[in-house]
This record gives C-alpha cells, structure tokens and sequence, in this order.
C-alpha cells in the first residue's frame, strides 16, 4: 500500500471555485502574476509552446496541448537558467489554478505545502519524459506526434518543428508526406 | 541553516545502513515494487530507464554524496522503470520512498528545501534535454566521457547511443572520432 502523496486534501474538496478560466494571449505570465506565485494549469484549447535559451537560440523543446498539465514553476524567474518562456501559438483557453489565492491557504492550510512539493516533484519528472522520448526511434516518434498534433504544422515554424522532434528538415519533410499522403 | 529546525538530523536517523555492496550489484531493478531513495557514500555505478518501446537509455552516473532513486516510483508508488548498478564497491544507505514522503508531510521545513532542490533539478533536466537536442555530439560525446569515467566500460554502445538521441551506428561513428 503505498502512502497518500497528498494526505492532508480532504477527500470532497471542491477546488472549482478556485479555479478561473482565462484566454491566453502574450502578456497572460504577468496578468496572471505567474513570477510571483505557483500555479497548475489546465489547457482546454489551443497549444502552448515551450521555448529555451541555448547557446544563443531560442528553441523549441515540448509543446502542451488540449488536456495537458502544466505549472508555473517551469518559468519562474528566480530559478530559470534557460530563460524559458511559453509561446501560445494558437488562441489557447486554459483553466487556473493559482495556489497563491490567500482562500486555498485558509481552506487547505495542511494541503498547500503537500501539493506545492508533489508539482515540484512532478515538474522534474516531466522533463525526464521528455528526455526519454528523444531516446526513442526518431523516425516512430516523429510521425506519432504528427498524427497526434494535425493542427501543429499551420502555426509553428518547420524548423522549430524539426529542432523540437530532433530530426533534420529533410526527414521532417518525408515524415509529413507519411502522416499526410500515407507516402 | 539550522539542522535541526529543519529536521536533518531526524531525517539523516530515518535511514537503514550502511549497506556495503560489490562491484555489479543492483540497488534496484526494472519493475521493482519497493522503492528507496538511495544515498551514495561510496561507490560509483550507472542508472538506466526503460523507454517505452523496450529499450534501455543510459541516464547518468551515481556517484559519492548523491540521493538515486526511480522517480516514477517515488512520485506515484508505480513499479520501478528504471536500473541502477553499483560498478565499483559501494557504501550505501537508504529509506524507504513511502517513509521518505512521510516524512516530508510532517515537516514542512525540509519539504520547502526539498521543493528547492527540485526546482534545480528542473534546470538540470532542461540543460540535459537541450544539450541532448543541440549541442554538438561529438563535443558533448567527449563531455561525458570526462563527466562519467569509464561509460564505455559498464555501459553498452546502444544504452549510450540513447542518452544521445542518436542510433546506434551514428554512435560508433561518433565514439570513433572522438
């Protein structure tokens, strides 16, 4: 029986009130006081891109779509090496939860820091799944994403595409002919 | 930082050891249900993850003052997705994932610097997968080969060939020219 990672969530909490929809454009990080607070989002529609800094480029590494998670950790100011920073690409909806509302800190006093360590956690991890997935066979992987992403090619760039997936452009071009044409 | 207001020395009692290993021993296996969170005191070895297509990536080298651990286990209480072999003889102690959670729920001190930690660790993985993406192979290939000593030696050319995202022949090719 493995211990509960969240003990201290009362089993009915009603977090929907906590919960606010908002429609993302490029200024949301400061509209929503993302640097200063830590927060999950939900994304209902539309793609989100996750850009770096590396060595002097800005590049593509992972994109979140319609049901993803994410959390505001992964830009935070004080820790971001990387200057990571969030694309939206397409007129994207997200649903908030700003664990920095003062209600959820006097609704779930005992919650707040099991939850802010369990995204800490879990935030790691997701980078792991991204580094496994580049040890994967490039050619399956790629025409996957693809099939799974068919808006994606409308509105990000073939490069950052091809950067993102680790392939080169000629292989993104045949890949795309393969989910397209069936080639 | 005051050890004990945030609980060092109570977390430091929680764990079993010293456990002393030979070189190719485990500390844990693909598919394990009991997972620990492992301190390294001595001893080096290497960890690898099971991708989901069955093949096995290098992920990186365990070494003196580390905490390894599966972290799938650890985050969701699932069995062990990936290995971790001691190549040398090791000195090691360990506390159980389950233990080492709760005990973070009851001390909000260390679970704060814990939350710390992790969030370099999220820079860490960041630089890992842009380097894995971007950098140079061969540069990167001869990186690691002074960051983790004796990779060639424990670790197979196809595992290696993972953690660089590239095939197996392409890593040859690579490690010939390095």
């Amino acid at each position: 029986m493995t211990v509960n990672r969240c003990p201290h969530m009362p089993e009915n909490a009603v977090l929907s009130k906590f919960v606010q929809p908002v429609q993302l454009d490029a200024d949301f990080q400061k509209t929503l006081s993302v640097s200063s607070t830590s927060g999950i989002f939900f994304i209902h529609s539309g793609m989100v891109g996750v850009f770096h800094e590396f060595e002097g480029q800005k590049r593509l590494s992972h994109t979140y779509d319609k049901c993803d998670i994410f959390f505001s950790n992964e830009v935070l100011l004080e820790l971001n090496k990387q200057r990571t920073f969030w694309r939206v690409f397409s007129d994207a909806e997200v649903l908030f939860l700003n664990l920095g509302d003062p209600r959820i800190r006097q609704e779930f006093p005992m919650w707040l820091p099991d939850i802010q360590m369990f995204i800490s956690l879990y935030s790691t991890y997701q980078y792991q799944d991204y580094i496994n997935a580049m040890g994967l066979d490039r050619k399956a992987f790629s025409i996957q994403w693809l099939k799974d992403h068919p808006n994606t090619l409308s509105f990000i760039p073939r490069s950052d595409l091809a950067a993102m997936l680790n392939i080169s452009m000629t292989s993104l071009k045949s890949f795309i002919k393969t989910v397209l044409y069936g080639e | 930082m005051d050890m004990v207001q945030f609980g060092f020395l109570e977390f430091s009692e929680c764990f079993e050891g010293p456990f002393n290993l030979a070189a190719g021993e485990r500390l844990w296996d693909f598919g394990e249900t009991e997972g620990y969170l492992w301190f390294i005191e001595e001893g080096f070895g290497f960890d690898r993850m099971l991708l989901e297509d069955g093949k096995r990536m290098l992920n990186g080298m365990i070494e003196p003052g580390i905490f390894v651990c599966d972290e799938k286990h650890l985050i969701f209480g699932v069995p062990a997705v990936s290995q971790a072999v001691m190549n040398t003889p090791a000195t090691v102690y360990r506390i159980s994932c389950d233990r080492w959670f709760a005990f973070l729920q009851e001390h909000a001190p260390m679970a704060s610097v814990i939350h710390n930690i992790n969030a370099h660790f999220i820079q860490m993985r960041k630089a890992r997968l842009l380097k894995m993406k971007h950098m140079d192979k061969r540069a990167y290939w001869n990186y690691i080969k002074q960051r983790f000593p004796g990779v060639e030696e424990y670790c197979t050319q196809t595992e290696i060939a993972h953690y660089f995202g590239v095939s197996k022949s392409t890593m040859h090719r690579i490690m010939k020219q390095g």
